[in-house]
């Protein structure tokens, strides 16, 4: 066993230094391998970069096309589409591939996301009701597609999922209250989604009524 | 899979029962885990460690069978964090539990480990668990460690007896295990009502390349037993006084004209509330103790010291003092206000209210989970048992001991790279006729891949 003349304290390790005082320590080793792991410096991860450069580049488009568009400007505010296509693409990138988080989340998340910059390019375009009328319909409808077949296929923590596709379905309806509140005027897209969202949430309380109610009770207890 | 109901056989797919036990498995975080996961950050990874040193070699693949075989056990442990709109909790986990071999990163992050929030880690003679907060506090970590070791060493051939100290996979999993026993014995006339004073805030540079540097005591408990007992204290008593000793003599003494120094020192005292309570849970159960002084004077003596920490414990010494802060954390956790806010702004809150006011109300935790002990059929396997609490950025040093038979163990965890207050403490045990051993992570020197 090593020995401390400072600290009068004994010191199991193959070090040749004392942790308390850094004394040169007196005696031979009887700890062999080491009572710790050699310390290795930590390796600066290059995930953290990529996501830092991948930031720096959205940030960079989205100025430049501003500033562009603010010295050219005619009256229109057209650098609003492409900037929401790169905060979009950002968005895919970041949150759709880099993130581990569940794969329906992601998938919901993307399809708001994408139906409300939809909608501000509308709104920038002078003429939204095709967002709310076709597009907004058929994304809801491939999204609760999408998460359906994952539970479907899914094998194990497939009840995880129920959560979100009741929540897509009941998501679902928003197309026909916009026509019953006259904002939109094509119904047959809305008629869909609506006719959809009634077989999912059916066929969730008929088959998956017990784990729906489950997953209810985890995500919203308070 | 055939269940006998009043004569008649009825066949159940295995899947199907599988299935419904699985979908059950969810658990809330009790109180005191709450606050774990909304304060996890690269610098605070709300992690302990207990661990077994045995005498012989451990073989990984015996402690991944018994790993395997305890896991049903032990649902609780079995579980991944996830977060629900208002609150986090915790989910089973399909995914297959690895033990992995020790490595550097002391008390840190447990990342990579297939969700679950904790690893059992070797290497050398020593088995480790190694466990986020939120699962567990030390006294339910110590044992599902037990069960751990005394399974490893069963499938090692040996022939042992639990003798009603050690929870076997032959057991089930009772209610009493898996209730939140904050909410079950919370008392609202009795919770801490008057305002607390910050306390003084450690300092020093933080290491090199981050990390928690490790520095581990082996001594005697009869010799540290006696030592106390001639000076009429207890040993967690005792070694209070004696941080608060060393915190004094390297941070305060001879600065005692600054601002800070006139800030009680605050050591925070983790108490189990199980024997008080009749509690059986393995989850979190603990209360608080405080005990502090003013140190802003010169030629301060640790006698004083010792009298004043003596007298703070002799007075809370009661089950109504020692739950008073758990209390009043469950009332907060009760606020109406609070449960239906969302959990995005929950955490904003939490978070707040944790950096700028209730982390600055200690200066040191010193958590001593007290006597471990194994039936004698196993302890002669056992060498010795050993704890630490992870240090992180708004919490720069922690103690933690408990003890085996006459082995001793006292660690002490930071997040800085000075060790003065762990020099003064073991350099005063040492004057005083102990004879310590210690060990450390050396976490200052750290080598380059090249």
């Amino acid at each position: 066993m090593k020995f401390c003349n400072i600290c009068k304290i004994n010191v199991n390790t193959t070090k040749s230094y004392c942790p308390l005082c850094n004394q040169t320590l007196k005696g031979e080793s009887d700890s062999l391998p080491d009572p710790f792991p050699e310390n290795i410096m930590p390796v600066r991860k290059i995930e953290n970069l990529n996501k830092k450069i991948l930031l720096f580049s959205m940030l960079f488009v989205i100025i430049s096309l501003l500033i562009v568009n603010l010295v050219l400007y005619n009256g229109v505010f057209w650098c609003i589409i492409p900037i929401i296509s790169v905060l979009y693409a950002w968005f895919i990138i970041r949150l759709g591939i880099l993130s581990k988080t569940n794969t329906a989340f992601k998938i919901l998340v993307l399809t708001t996301i994408l139906i409300l910059l939809l909608c501000l390019i509308g709104i920038v375009l002078n003429d939204f009701k095709w967002v709310i009328e076709y597009a907004t319909p058929f994304l809801l409808v491939a999204c609760s597609f999408a998460i359906g077949l994952i539970v479907l296929i899914k094998r194990i923590e497939w009840r995880e999922y129920l959560f979100y596709l009741l929540s897509i379905a009941i998501l679902g309806f928003a197309p026909i209250v916009f026509y019953y509140t006259k904002l939109i005027v094509v119904v047959w897209p809305a008629l869909i989604n609506a006719l959809c969202s009634a077989l999912i949430i059916l066929g969730l309380f008929l088959f998956w009524s017990k784990p729906l109610k489950n997953e209810i009770q985890k995500r919203l207890h308070m | 899979m055939l269940i006998t109901i009043s004569g008649k056989s009825y066949g159940i797919s295995v899947r199907s029962v599988k299935m419904q036990k699985a979908n059950a498995r969810w658990y809330k975080l009790d109180n005191a885990a709450k606050i774990y996961p909304v304060v996890y950050s690269k610098t605070n990874s709300g992690t302990f460690i207990v661990a077994a040193n045995l005498y012989e070699p451990v073989i990984p693949k015996l402690l991944q069978d018994a790993i395997n075989k305890l896991l049903p056990r032990f649902p609780m442990f079995r579980v991944k964090l996830k977060k629900g709109l208002f609150w986090y909790y915790l989910n089973y986990n399909y995914k297959p539990f690895i033990i992995k071999p020790a490595t550097d990163d002391f008390c840190g992050h447990i990342r990579n480990n297939n969700d679950y929030l904790f690893e059992v880690l070797y290497r050398n003679n020593t088995i480790t668990l190694h466990i986020f907060h939120s699962l567990t506090d030390g006294t339910g970590a110590i044992t599902f460690l037990k069960s751990i070791v005394y399974k490893y060493l069963n499938l090692k051939g040996y022939q042992l007896t639990p003798d009603n100290l050690i929870i076997t996979e032959q057991s089930v999993p009772t209610g009493a295990e898996l209730e939140d026993s904050y909410l079950k014995y919370y008392n609202k006339s009795n919770r801490k009502t008057e305002k607390e004073r910050l306390a003084f805030q450690i300092k020093g540079e933080p290491l090199n390349f981050g990390g928690t540097g490790a520095i581990l005591g082996w001594l005697k408990t009869s010799q540290l037993h006696d030592l106390a007992k001639t000076n009429n204290a207890t040993i967690t008593a005792y070694l209070t006084a004696v941080i608060i000793y060393s915190i004094y003599q390297t941070q305060i003494k001879g600065r005692t004209f600054i601002k800070e120094s006139t800030r009680p020192v605050k050591v925070l005292v983790p108490v189990n509330l199980r024997i008080r309570m009749f509690s059986l849970t393995l989850r979190n159960f603990a209360g608080f103790i405080k005990v502090g002084m003013q140190l802003n004077r010169e030629n301060i003596t640790f006698e004083e010291i010792l009298q004043t920490v003596k007298n703070q414990l002799t007075e809370q010494i009661n089950t109504a003092a020692y739950s008073k802060y758990a209390n009043s954390y469950v009332y907060f956790e009760k606020n109406f206000f609070l449960r239906i806010c969302p959990l995005v702004l929950k955490n904003l809150i939490i978070k707040l209210a944790y950096h700028f006011i209730g982390n600055r109300l200690n200066t040191v935790q010193f958590s001593n989970l007290g006597v471990i002990s194994f039936p004698e059929s196993v302890q002669p396997y056992i060498k010795s048992i050993q704890c630490a609490l992870g240090a992180s950025k708004t919490s720069l040093l922690n103690c933690m001991a408990c003890s085996y038979l006459d082995e001793f163990n006292i660690t002490f965890s930071r997040f800085i790279a000075e060790k003065d207050i762990e020099r003064e403490c073991f350099r005063f045990l040492t004057t005083n006729n102990l004879n310590i051993t210690i060990e450390s992570n050396y976490m200052e020197q750290q080598n380059e891949i090249l």
